[in-house]
């Protein structure tokens, strides 16, 4: 068993369903509803990359820069004029995961009308062999990746923990009403989380197509697995997502290696059920529950 | 008063188009029916094809027609969804009477018609569906395209035999082409001599490869024989390369996909896929019509106008033999018992499934 191979796999793979699992999960705290167009987001963040680099050949940095920023924009821009009028008219759960639903199909259809739907790819120059690590092999885009996230995910930990819009997070939260009484504007706040989720899931959607190139399609199956990421790990605890992620990549591996290649999204979803009936509220999570009065 | 005349009107314009239609099955006119993308994303296919029918009918009709009958195509564009294709076959079949149809390259099309042309015991020919689901799709149904399975075969032994290669692992995409394949060549490969080692799967739709990629190469082969549409099969290439992978690839049709021969050129692998085997220019029927297409179009034949001249061609044999009636039964039983054909796209011959076996080589 290569075991070393299979680290690197795991911590290859973890680290992109943290960055969705963190994304979906800011968005679901604050909005408490499974947001579907952060999938959409995350396909639109590595074909903005390609528009930038390919078309007005900008550089990779600056593309990736220009990139998350449409996605923030467009992350705020959806909140603003859509999901904000549907809070106010108090819709229901399955409403609002309806019209996430809807951004998903009509972005994802834009992007395949715009580009087609055959693979395209961001990584410049040859392919390469990866770095051979006693015998395992790693690219440096990979590499990259893999610190990109950590750093990211301790940046999002301080951020949350330290400033005061991450506080306030935590209390819209936990109670958005008593969270507007007590003087901390619900719908900025979750302005905010929009902002940052999408910028994130952009971010994640462009590490993996440096990776392994970009499809139209690609946002649903990492939605996927950052939506089982977070459940294992816990809605409201980056650790926990971190873990969750760690987990549910290792179980993909070790069942490729154990069982068959084709089973490896379906074990994704066996650990989530394991989770939902053992464990529900997650690794570190604690159970949610409404302020009470 | 008024709406009395407007009754009236209609009520004639109903009566007289009842006429018209059985009036229109006149008796010096054989009609063909063909189902084609005329527009829509595979409309090229299906205006190729067009242009080889024309062709061949101008021909016929010049020469004295079928037995002193015109022949005449009626075209109905499908746009290369499936559902049009259906009601457009029910309309050729129920309204025009039409005594074959022949339709394009696309499986899906011509396996929603099948059902179709089988209850109503009407000849299908498709001219470019490679599908092995279409070889039972019925009694009916007929096609002059190699199936898919045929490559399998040819591959494996040009794998063993051209490239000494004795040890292959297989990387397959998990739906019914994907292990239709492997099973052709799995038992043509094993049934001359060599070893399949292991076999790694993913799905359609699959970008990342890393997981079955490590567990495959901890294996010892010669070659990898990779099964999978453009999009995977040039990501399992990229991804091998990452993985220093240095074996040979063996690989389908696909692999001539713009898309997969970048991905080969950029790892620089050595790749070996089947490509059908362009007929011999020399052969007499194949030169008349490149002739015969230039002089009427000014260009040379493009991609499937040779298949739709065929078509014709074989219908047309068909409906002299059995002296113009026209009769799906004698025609499905004309094809089933025809001798080789030697047609502008090569010679063949249907077997028991409707298909047929073009040579095919494997290039590098």
């Amino acid at each position: 068993m290569p075991l070393i191979q299979i680290f690197l796999n795991v911590l290859i793979h973890s680290s992109n369903y943290v960055l969705i699992g963190i994304s979906i999960a800011l968005l679901y705290q604050t909005t408490r509803f499974l947001n579907f167009s952060i999938a959409a987001i995350y396909t639109s963040g590595s074909y903005f990359v390609f528009l930038f680099l390919r078309i007005f050949n900008f550089s990779l940095f600056l593309s990736i820069i220009f990139s998350i920023f449409f996605c923030v924009l467009i992350g705020f821009l959806i909140e603003l004029f859509l999901f904000k009028k549907i809070r106010k008219k108090k819709s229901s759960y399955l409403i609002s995961v309806l019209t996430s639903f809807g951004v998903y199909i009509i972005l994802q259809n834009l992007i395949s009308l715009i580009f087609g739907d055959s693979t395209k790819s961001i990584r410049s120059g040859a392919i390469k062999e990866g770095i051979n690590i006693f015998g395992a092999r790693i690219t440096p885009v990979q590499i990259i990746i893999i610190i990109t996230s950590i750093i990211i995910t301790i940046f999002l930990l301080l951020f949350l923990k330290k400033t005061k819009i991450g506080k306030a997070m935590k209390a819209v939260a936990n109670d958005a009403e008593l969270a507007n009484i007590s003087g901390i504007s619900s719908d900025k706040v979750i302005s905010i989380s929009f902002a940052i989720g999408s910028g994130l899931a952009g971010l994640a959607g462009i590490l993996v197509a440096l990776d392994v190139d970009m499809t139209p399609t690609m946002g649903m199956n990492a939605l996927m697995m950052g939506v089982v990421a977070m459940i294992i790990g816990g809605v409201n605890s980056i650790l926990g997502i971190v873990c969750g992620a760690l987990l549910l990549s290792l179980a993909q591996n070790l069942g490729v290696w154990y069982f068959s290649s084709q089973w490896q999204d379906a074990i994704a979803f066996v650990v989530l059920l394991i989770f939902l009936i053992f464990r529900p509220q997650g690794f570190f999570g604690k159970k949610f529950g409404k302020a009470n009065i | 008063m008024k709406r009395i005349i407007i009754i009236g009107l209609i009520g004639l314009l109903v009566v007289s188009s009842f006429v018209f239609v059985s009036c229109s099955k006149k008796e010096n006119i054989i009609k063909i029916g063909a189902v084609l993308p005329l527009t829509g994303d595979a409309a090229q296919a299906g205006v190729n094809t067009r242009l080889g029918i024309d062709l061949k009918v101008e021909e016929i009709n010049n020469s004295g027609g079928i037995d002193g009958k015109i022949l005449q195509i009626i075209y109905e564009d499908c746009q290369g969804d499936p559902k049009l294709a259906v009601s457009s076959i029910q309309k050729l079949i129920s309204i025009d009477k039409v005594s074959a149809v022949i339709d394009n390259s696309l499986s899906n099309v011509t396996l929603a018609m099948a059902p179709i042309a089988n209850e109503n015991e009407v000849v299908l020919l498709a001219t470019g569906a490679s599908s092995p689901k279409i070889s039972d799709a019925g009694d009916f149904i007929f096609r002059i395209w190699n199936s898919d399975v045929l490559e399998g075969d040819v591959v494996a032994e040009y794998a063993y035999k051209e490239l000494s290669l004795k040890k292959i692992a297989l990387m397959i995409i998990n739906n019914d082409y994907g292990l239709g394949l492997q099973k052709v060549f799995k038992n043509k490969f094993e049934g001359i001599g060599g070893t399949i080692i292991t076999r790694e799967m993913f799905s359609p739709g699959d970008k990342d490869f890393k997981n079955q990629i490590t567990k495959l190469l901890q294996n010892n082969f010669e070659a990898i024989y990779l099964v999978g549409y453009p999009t995977e099969c040039s990501g399992v290439i990229k991804q091998l390369k990452n993985f220093g992978y240095k074996g040979i690839i063996v690989g389908t049709i696909v692999m001539a996909d713009p898309i997969v021969q970048k991905a080969v050129e950029e790892t620089g692998y050595d790749c070996y896929y089947p490509i059908p085997k362009q007929p011999d220019q020399n052969d007499p029927s194949v030169a008349n019509f490149m002739n015969t297409f230039n002089e009427k179009y000014d260009q040379e034949p493009p991609m499937l106008a040779d298949v739709g001249y065929d078509a014709i061609d074989i219908i047309t044999n068909a409906l002299i033999d059995s002296k113009g009636k026209e009769d799906g039964i004698l025609i499905k039983e004309f094809f089933y018992k025809m001798p080789e054909y030697n047609g502008a796209s090569g010679t063949f011959k249907f077997d028991k499934n409707g298909d047929v076996k073009k040579p095919i080589i494997v290039i590098k």
